[in-house]
């Protein structure tokens, strides 16, 4: 082939090497690294111009950092006058809203160490004990959610009652989280985040259990608050805010918890949260799709992007490669006895996709389905894709840290045990259909935090199942989800390679299985390039072989 | 401030200013507010646990004049990316106009094709501040004034000048008596030095490499008198710092008796802090654009210029509709100084 340059960002050189060694050509040469002051730059060492350039960078490790690295690379070769320039993105950044974990203070799981959190944005604007607040009525000012700075802005109209029945039960304890450290691989030496207590409030309290500081990012809002006063009843603002570390599980948790859940779209109070304004969480999928466009791409392809209508958002063509092919073929290779087990989905939205794989094979198809009724004593879990369009008041599901002492018997990590959730966890997710006796295969798109799957896998094997295998194609899996794999009840782990399997593969060993993804990018490239079609890639009769 | 009975540009309804701050830099972003007598708007930006940027919006901005305060500080593409998601969103919920306050504006330095392929990566992020949906952009100090002309949009480039003026006035006294000289560390802000020199109506002079063969290394050479006087090193940006130091040396060599250096952007990368504390310089002064805390705990010559009151300034202007040129040559006066611990 001649007049084609294929280059590799700095996630995924691997899959590069491996996607150029099948088309017979070497790797372009570019020279990727960070100044001294961080940012990034980008030397594109062979010459690009007529020619076809291909970039190839999976949205892994730092996003926003191989993003930018992207977009520096095609807006190079752009004024390097490259005739057309082909983003390969195999995992897509920014694909969907992600599910947000949760820390056990209800508090997102964020890479922000804890020293830092108090200077973070998070906050809001804060009552400062101006003016201003208080002209909105003497309520205003103890509320965790003034209304807007700009005074004479009505409220937005609200039910009466404040305290639903998701905050009394933070109050209660019903639910009661407990707090671990980010790293979330030791147990509760530092509180995450102390919500709604200033630093003076709580060192006081801190010194009867631990030295670290406790930084509130919430920080505005707990000077506000008198701490421990109860001003007005139902006002949730005014309970009184135990320390976190004082409190061993069981203890009612701050409402710190429930206003950071609101602050981060999870907890929703159906009604009024305060104020009236209902926090969302941006989505940026078309900001992506317009950055990669304005930097010059001519061509996306990708690999089994998460929502195919992300296609509309791009104007330039978008090939959005399947890998079920590929999926297929590695069951019928793999699994003896594929003709008697079952494919699963681990949720609703991915029905579509297990059962096309189902049909495909020949097998049958079963469906979990996330219980979201609200039932007395249980909270619902948390919506997979964080939409808080729901109307259904959800209670940030707090993971379990991994070597926590007070770890409940199940190994997958649910809502803090001692209280009677852990039970509710286990018997909201609805299996459709009948596993009972055979083995299981789930397919998901992507394994991030992967909640899904394993708490898939333990409802097929308390319904039954004799082997539970998920096979994901994209295994991101971020935090502390490789240790909640291992965990699991889930026996083998098939994943592809869109994203660097390495680090996983030293952790879960056996359990993780990786498919090679480069001969399906390969031949995109070859036929795009030649302008051939790219049909039969999606012809199921047609899979290219797999590595191990 | 926050009603103003000031019809603004388009719609015939007031609305108020919302400043969101990213988390570059929120000290500078709360000190702005206080100025303003705002509280800064509500919104979370974290990481999601696979490192993608999460930004939740708290209120309503439908329709509001909406300051994102970002500056290019720490890792720069997380806050580049921080900057984008917030314009983008605040876009989304039909904000009537955005406004991106950038103190430091993000590689800023590849701003032309000086080699082959070489990425003009300041272009690119014109493009994409624009294709997210911000209409007016507010910085300070370009590297190159050029890369306003990289917008569509309209962009105030400030200066820090007056304060930078203003401060050699009030704290180098030799200044009053002519024994100062102020001077530019390489041939590329010469402009900048003269155009202080003038104002401050003292002597100029210039430091320059002479570029020799590849493996020797470049000699500073300085083209002026500065026997007997106090120097002031005047640049855009203190980086690394190697440039700093060496003049520094090369000035006291050639008789200065003080060296202080006057800097817009502190970035301090690197052993930066390190090299000022070796060199012969008396003191480092820099503006608040870029967050120094840390490295000014370890480096006891740095000394801040508070630069939130211009910016708020500029930002009450252009929500109101007035002139910002009286920014351009005079430093606004201000409540005084705040306490710039946020």
């Amino acid at each position: 082939m001649r007049n084609i340059n294929v280059f590799s960002g700095s996630s995924h050189p691997a899959l590069a090497r491996s996607i150029c060694q099948r088309l017979n050509m070497p790797l372009a040469e570019a020279n990727l690294s960070k100044f001294a002051n961080r940012e990034t730059s980008v030397e594109i060492k062979v010459s690009v111009r007529q020619c076809d350039v291909y970039i190839v960078q999976s949205a892994c490790g730092n996003v926003n950092d191989m993003l930018v690295e992207l977009l520096i690379m095609i807006h190079a070769c752009k004024i390097a006058s490259a005739r057309r320039i082909v983003a390969v993105i195999p995992c897509f950044p920014y694909a969907r809203q992600p599910e947000t974990p949760y820390k056990r203070n209800g508090m997102p799981l964020s890479r922000v160490p804890i020293e830092e959190m108090d200077k973070f944005a998070t906050v809001f604007g804060g009552p400062s004990a101006s003016a201003e607040s208080s002209s909105s009525g003497g309520r205003q000012r103890n509320s965790p959610f003034p209304t807007s700075t700009a005074n004479g802005v009505p409220e937005t109209p609200a039910n009466g009652r404040l305290d639903t029945p998701t905050l009394e039960r933070l109050r209660d304890g019903t639910v009661s989280p407990t707090f671990s450290t980010p790293s979330t691989s030791t147990q509760g030496s530092a509180a995450d985040i102390v919500p709604l207590e200033s630093p003076a409030e709580s060192s006081s309290a801190i010194s009867s259990s631990s030295a670290t500081p406790t930084p509130s990012s919430v920080r505005a809002v707990g000077k506000a608050l008198p701490n421990g006063s109860l001003a007005s009843n139902r006002h949730p603002a005014n309970i009184s805010v135990p320390h976190p570390l004082t409190h061993s599980l069981g203890n009612p948790v701050s409402n710190a918890a429930a206003v950071q859940g609101l602050m981060s779209g999870s907890l929703h109070v159906p009604g009024v949260t305060g104020g009236g304004y209902k926090h969302w969480a941006a989505k940026s999928g078309k900001l992506i799709a317009d950055l990669l466009g304005v930097a010059g791409a001519d061509h996306i392809i990708t690999v089994d992007l998460h929502d195919p209508h992300f296609q509309g958002f791009f104007g330039v063509p978008v090939d959005n490669l399947s890998v079920e092919p590929v999926m297929v073929r590695y069951i019928k290779e793999h699994f003896p006895d594929w003709k008697k087990a079952v494919i699963v989905s681990p949720d609703a939205g991915g029905a579509k996709r297990a059962s096309k794989i189902a049909d495909r094979l020949g097998i049958d198809f079963a469906l979990i389905h996330k219980e979201r009724r609200q039932f007395a004593g249980a909270p619902a879990v948390v919506d997979k894709h964080g939409e808080g369009s729901h109307t259904t008041t959800t209670v940030p599901v707090s993971p379990s840290p991994i070597a926590s002492p007070i770890a409940s018997p199940l190994a997958t990590p649910l809502p803090s045990p001692g209280s009677a959730s852990t039970v509710a966890a286990a018997s909201d997710m609805l299996l459709v259909g009948s596993v009972a006796g055979r083995t299981c295969i789930l397919i998901d798109d992507i394994a991030d935090t992967s909640f899904t799957i394993t708490k898939a896998a333990r409802t097929l094997v308390s319904a039954g199942a004799t082997k539970v295998c998920a096979i994901v194609t994209h295994g991101i899996m971020s935090g502390d989800a490789v240790q909640r794999i291992k965990k699991s009840v889930v026996d083998e782990l098939i994943v592809s390679n869109t994203v660097p399997q390495e680090e996983h593969r030293k952790l879960l060993g056996d359990k993780l299985k990786v498919f090679d993804v480069g001969a399906v990018l390969a031949e995109a490239i070859r036929r795009i390039h030649n302008g051939e079609s790219i049909s039969l890639l999606y012809n199921n009769l047609w899979a290219l072989e797999t590595h191990e | 401030m926050a009603q103003t009975n000031v019809l603004a540009g388009h719609g015939s309804t007031t609305n108020s200013i919302k400043i969101f701050a990213g988390n570059s830099h929120l000290q500078l972003a709360k000190l702005v507010a206080k100025r303003l007598g705002l509280d800064l708007a509500r919104v979370a930006v974290l990481k999601y646990s696979n490192q993608e940027t999460s930004v939740t919006v708290g209120e309503s901005v439908r329709d509001e004049d909406v300051f994102i305060i970002q500056t290019g500080a720490g890792e720069i593409n997380d806050a580049l990316m921080e900057l984008l998601i917030m314009i983008n969103a605040c876009r989304s919920a039909s904000a009537r106009r955005i406004t991106a306050v950038v103190p430091s504006y993000p590689y800023a330095r590849q701003d032309r094709k000086d080699k082959s392929r070489a990425p003009i990566t300041g272009k690119l992020v014109a493009n994409m501040l624009t294709k997210a949906g911000c209409d007016h952009l507010i910085t300070m100090d370009l590297h190159a004034s050029q890369i306003q002309g990289f917008f569509d949009i309209p962009v105030d480039n400030l200066f820090a000048e007056p304060m930078m003026c203003k401060w050699v006035r009030d704290n180098v006294p030799e200044c009053k008596n002519l024994d100062c000289i102020i001077v530019s560390p390489d041939a590329g802000g010469a402009k900048r030095a003269a155009a202080m020199a003038d104002k401050l109506g003292v002597d100029f002079a210039l430091i320059h490499k002479e570029r020799k063969k590849a493996n020797e290394v470049s000699k500073m050479i300085l083209v002026g008198d500065v026997r007997g006087k106090v120097a002031v090193l005047v640049d855009d940006m203190a980086d690394t710092c190697g440039t700093l130091g060496k003049a520094a040396e090369v000035l006291i060599e050639n008789g200065a008796t003080k060296v202080y250096a006057a800097v817009t952007h502190g970035v301090l990368s690197g052993k930066a802090t390190s090299i000022i504390n070796s060199s012969p310089l008396t003191k480092l002064v820099m503006t608040n654009s870029i967050p120094h805390e840390d490295k000014a705990l370890l480096c006891p010559k740095i000394e801040t210029i508070d630069i939130s009151m211009t910016l708020a300034e500029a930002i009450r202007r252009t929500h109101n509709g007035e002139s910002v040129s009286y920014l351009f040559g005079n430093v606004p006066d201000g409540m005084g100084e705040l306490d710039v611990v946020g």
